[in-house]
Formats: C-alpha cells, structure tokens, sequence
C-alpha cells in the first residue's frame, strides 16, 4: 500500500514548483513506511534550507514515518521577527 | 573628534555636551541605556516625573560603513512595567547620530506642564530646543511630513504621538525609514509616555553628519565588513526568507505548532490563519502593487521591510509585521489583512505599540465588550485612543488597565507587557522569556523558536527550557549594544559570519574582544538591569507568569506551562 499525501508549501518554496495550488496541496505518492526523508527526497527539496516538516500541530523529525491522511506541511525554518 | 553625550535638560532648557567617560567607552545601544540608567536614575523614581531619564543611544557599530547596523536603543524606566526598559527601533536615526559622533542623548528634567518642546541636531552637531506648541496634539505622520517641510527631506525624526502627550502607559516613540514615514516603532514599554511627560514632542536629526568616531584599523574593518555582508546574503533566513516574506513568514510555522495565541490566548491556532499568514499577504501585496523587499532602515542589504496598499494601490503601512499580524489579527479573531493593516497604520500615527495595544482590545472582547473577530470594533475602539475618551486612555494604558477595568483575570502579560505571539504554554523557553527579561514579555530577548524549528528542543516539555532562554537572553543583549539588526544577526552568531563580526567590532574600537567576550558583555548588561529592577522593588516573585497559564490547558495540544519556579529563578541567577 502506498501512502498518498497532500503537501503544503510555505515560505519561499512554492516558488520551486510553478504548478502548485495552496487549496490542493501538491501531492505526493511514497512508498508504506516513509519517512520525512523520503518525502523531501520525492520532492527533490534538499534539506539544506533547514525545512521543517510538521503534522497535527507536530515538528517531525528526519526519520519519523508519515502516516496517510496526515496534512503535512513544509516551511523554512525561521529564527524570529 | 571625540565621542560626545549630549545632556538636554528640560527643566532648564539647557543642552551641555560631555566627553563619554572612560567606563562607557565600549558600550552602546542598550548596554549604554541601560548601564547609565541603572547608574544615575532613582530605581523607586515616577517614572513620567523629572528624575526619570530617557536615553537615546545608537549601536556601537551605527555610523560604521558595516551593513544593518541601524538600530538605536530607547531606554528609561518603564511606565509600563515599573522596570528597567530598553525598547529598540530601526529607521535612519542611528546611523545620523552615529555619524555625529552621539554615543547617546540624555533627556533629562521635565518641561512645566502643557510647554512642548523639540530638539533638533543640525549636521555641524548643533543642538537647539524650540518650541514645539504648534504641534500639540498631532499626529506622527503628519508631525513628520511638518518636521521634513520645515528641516528638509534629510532629516530623521523620532516622536511622539497623541498617545505620548496623553502619557499612556502604550505609548510608543516613533522613528522615521528610509523613505521618511513614522512607521518604525520604539514600541515596548511606554516610552513614548516618558517622552511625553518630559515635554519632547520631537527629536529630529540632520541627516549627513561628518564626525564620526574614528574607526580605528580601517582596513580591517573594510575586510570584515565585506565578509559580514557575505554571511548576511549566504544565510537562508536573512538571504532569501525575510526579502520574501519578512517577519510575517512566522504566521505559517506558528500556528503550525499550534502556538499562536489566538482569541486572547484561548486556542493556540486562529481559525483562519491562512487568509494572514505571510504568503497571504506578499501575494496580495504584490497583485495590488504595493512593495515587498523593501529597505526599512538605513544601509539594509535584507530587506525584510514592506509597503502594504489597499485596492487602489494606495499606502496604508509599512511594514505590516508578524507580531503586529498576531496583536492584531490572531489575539482579536480578526484574520483580515486590510484590517490589520489599517490597525497597523492607526497605532503608528497615534503612537502606540501594537502588540500592548492588540493584546489590551483583546482582554476587552474576551470580557465580551465586543465580540472576537469584529474588525469595525476593533477599529472603532483603537481610534478612541486619539480622541482620549475614557474608554480610550483605559485601552491606551494596556492590557492590565482594560483587565482591571472589566474585572477579567485573563490577562497576558508579565510585570504589565504583553506576551509576544508565540504562546508559552506551546512554546515552554519563550514562557521563560517572558517570566525572567529584565523588561517584561518581550519577544527580541530570547526568542526560542528557532531551536524548536530546527528540532534541537521539544517545545512542550519543560527540559532544557532556561538553558535555551538564557544563552538567547545572553546573546540578545549582547549584540543589543552593537546596533545589528536581528534578522542580520542570525547570520553573525557563529562560524565565518561570526569570526567576521566579531573583527569588525575590535577593528572599529581598536580592541581584542575574544567570542568569549561577548556573552561576558550580555551577562554585564544584564545584571545592571536586574540589579535596576531589584533595588525599583522587585522580586522573584515578579518573574511568573499570569495563573491562567499555568492551569487553562491551551489547545491543541492541551498542556500547560510547566516550567517550575524553582528552574525560572536560575535563569538569570549569575
Ligand atoms: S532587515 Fe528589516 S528591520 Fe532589519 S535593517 Fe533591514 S528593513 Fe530594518
């Protein structure tokens, strides 16, 4: 069973994909079991721009799994305003 | 030429200029203000009486070629909080000053009531004070569209609104961008009211001044600048989030982690954030054609800065921020950008912070005065701050006031400032923030979100909370006195970007300051303040915060702040 997810995007990082929706999400299709990891791998965003991944109000980490049905959401980390 | 303070006595109306003594040689910004507070202001004094002093001092670093060094620290004792208060804004006016070679002006004395005054530096560094009656009752816009017609365009202001005669306890002491608009905010603490009660309804200084304290190693200044700027472009929130966003790009991740005190702190998630969050707004306003990027302060290479504009492409504000989208928005319910920023622009002119302001309207719908989410009201109510009606000055006068006034025990704050938006029943390190700063609730002085965004702590677990708040406490104040801007200074706390500042800083003044040196300045900074708010009166006692946060659990995660007494007291216990 795959695990189909609905991502949204913050910060600058809607800019990376020219199609993306805010009211849909970009979608993603991983394989049972995945983990942030692999999903920002599936979306070809390197980690490298300190990307927070949370769900249901959670900052997950690298190797946490990602359940299906979860609203993920990526953003860029930021250190205060 | 030497460094000089200026001393203005009001009483007196007599304007002395002094060598910087010896101990103060290396300080600026707020190790300045409040070094000297802590040494010449009576700790029990009233706080809008004579004895009370108020204290403009650019960063060491303002008036240095260096990049985003434009801050200027405002300090006095508080109104407000009964303590110590250092409140700092961006703007022009530290650079202009630096460029004078003013470590910092001393407003001392008290003008007999009803005389307003202005003080006004010409480039020569002539210092005079005119009278400013004509200019009673104005407001901060058009103060200063009336200070840039009688001066001249290169001019910077700093000022006061209706709010600061009034001397309400919100008011606010508002600064001129780079484009000459009042909307850079000294907002925290209510120094607009010492400002006020003093007599000083504006300072304004000539831009274009040529004596400027020596740098001493100028050729290494200039290499470490560059490699400052280098670091400053290279980091990912300096390089590329805040241009794009700027501040408000925390609504996201916030209320993402269900930590943005929505509905007067009730939910830890507004409804519908995402019609305020930051990627809201850039797009409305770009689709309107009003400005994102855009440089708020003198020498910015971040432009975190923006100009909103209504339908028409007009201007409404700069720059809508992410504590004033909270204030405004997530505490009131109202999660309308256009209303927001209206509010924005009202606080600005009247002369108030927003974020006590926000806070005070939202302990006033909570006690059901009107309802959440009304934004007419919320407007209604701010304008009654100008026109000084009853209702108005209890609002103008904060939070605790409006609690007071409603008999509502719902009040988030800590020694009377308002908490920032990130809530500590979510957010555990920024609770100790809030209970042990020198300043009550503040939201630049140890800002621990970023360690739960970058998962290096667990936001809801007491565990490594004070550590976390106190080296930021440390570091904050620290670079508080250089005059950097914080969203530069994210990028100058370690590694090159960090070796390059730090050589930037001994190139100017000619010292050998180590990374060591620096927390050791942070800690020095922070005991003159604690040592202040001890002999003012105040006690461990004081460092807690409001009941309701320890016993209401805050959706969604339900818990409650749980950081004991014990572990708040060792914060700051050097
Ligand atoms: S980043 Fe923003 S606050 Fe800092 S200097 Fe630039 S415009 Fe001013």
């Amino acid at each position: 069973m795959a695990v189909e997810l609905s991502v949204r995007l913050y910060g600058t990082l809607r800019e990376r994909f020219p199609s993306y929706c805010h009211s849909e999400g970009q979608r993603v299709v991983l394989p049972d079991n995945a983990t942030v990891e692999d999903l920002l791998g599936a979306l070809g965003i390197a980690r490298s721009d300190v990307l927070v991944v949370s769900t249901n109000g959670r900052i997950l980490k690298a190797d946490d799994t990602i359940r299906s049905g979860d609203g993920v959401n990526i953003f860029q980390s930021i250190l205060g305003g | 030429m030497a460094v000089k303070f200026l001393r203005v006595n009001m009483t007196e109306k007599r304007i002395v200029a002094e060598d910087v003594p010896e101990e103060y040689r290396f300080l600026g910004g707020r190790g300045l203000t409040s070094i000297m507070i802590n040494a010449e202001v009576p700790p029990k004094c009233d706080p809008l009486g004579p004895e009370n002093k108020l204290i403009f001092a650019p960063g060491l670093l303002s008036g240095t070629p260096l990049v985003n060094t434009s801050r200027i620290s405002i300090g006095a004792k508080s109104p407000l909080t009964g303590t110590i208060k250092e409140s700092n804004a961006g703007g022009t006016a530290a650079a202009d000053l630096g460029h004078l070679g003013i470590t910092a002006v001393i407003v001392e004395g008290q003008a007999p009531e009803g005389e307003l005054c202005l003080l006004r530096i010409n480039k020569q560094g002539e210092a005079q004070l005119l009278a400013a009656q004509d200019y009673k009752g104005m407001k901060t816009y058009e103060l200063t569209k009336n200070m840039r017609s009688r001066f001249g365009e290169k001019n910077s202001v700093l000022c006061i609104g209706p709010a600061g005669e009034y001397q309400l306890r919100s008011a606010s002491i508002q600064t001129t961008d780079v484009d000459g608009r009042p909307c850079r905010a000294a907002g925290r603490g209510g120094l607009g009211a010492v400002m006020g009660a003093k007599g000083l309804k504006a300072f304004v200084v000539e831009q274009g001044g040529k004596s400027a304290d020596a740098i001493v190693n100028p050729e290494a200044f200039k290499e470490a600048a560059r490699a400052v700027a280098k670091a400053i472009k290279a980091h990912p929130m300096s390089g590329s989030m805040m241009p794009a966003l700027g501040t408000a790009g925390l609504v996201a991740p916030v209320n993402a982690m269900g930590a943005f005190p929505s509905y007067n702190a009730r939910k830890g998630i507004l409804d519908d954030w995402e019609k305020i969050s930051g990627e809201a707004m850039a797009e409305i306003i770009q689709k309107r054609g009003g400005k994102t990027a855009h440089v708020g302060c003198a020498q910015c290479i971040i432009h975190c800065s923006n100009e909103f504009v209504d339908e028409q492409g007009k201007y409404v504000t700069s720059s809508l921020e992410y504590e004033t989208i909270w204030a405004m928005g997530g505490m009131t319910g109202v999660a309308d950008l256009d209303t927001i920023a209206r509010l924005d622009f009202l606080c600005d002119d009247i002369g108030v912070d927003t974020m006590n302001t926000g806070v005070a309207v939202a302990v006033a719908l909570d006690s059901g005065y009107r309802q959440f989410g009304d934004g007419a009201a919320v407007i209604e109510m701010v304008e009654e701050i100008a026109r000084g009606t009853a209702f108005g000055r209890i609002l103008g006068n904060g939070p605790v006031a409006v609690g007071k006034y409603f008999n509502n025990p719902r009040v988030p704050v800590v020694k009377g400032q308002s908490i920032a938006a990130y809530d500590p029943r979510a957010m555990q390190g920024n609770g100790v923030t809030y209970a042990t700063c020198p300043m009550g609730a503040d939201h630049t002085a140890g800002n621990v979100v970023g360690e739960y965004l970058e998962q290096k702590l667990d936001p809801l677990k007491a565990e490594g909370q004070v550590e976390a708040s106190r080296n930021l406490q440390i570091g904050v104040a620290a670079v508080d006195c250089t005059g950097m801007c914080f969203m530069a200074a994210v990028a100058l706390v370690s590694g090159e970007g960090g070796e390059a500042f730090l050589k930037a800083i001994n190139a100017k003044l000619g010292s050998q300051l180590g990374p060591e040196d620096i927390p050791t300045l942070g800690i020095r900074v922070l005991k003159a303040e604690r040592k202040f708010n001890k002999r003012a009166g105040f006690t461990e006692a004081d460092d807690r915060l409001p009941q309701f946060f320890y016993q209401e659990p805050l959706p969604p995660h339900n818990t409650i702040f749980s950081v004991s007494d014990a572990d708040i007291d060792r914060t700051l216990a050097f």
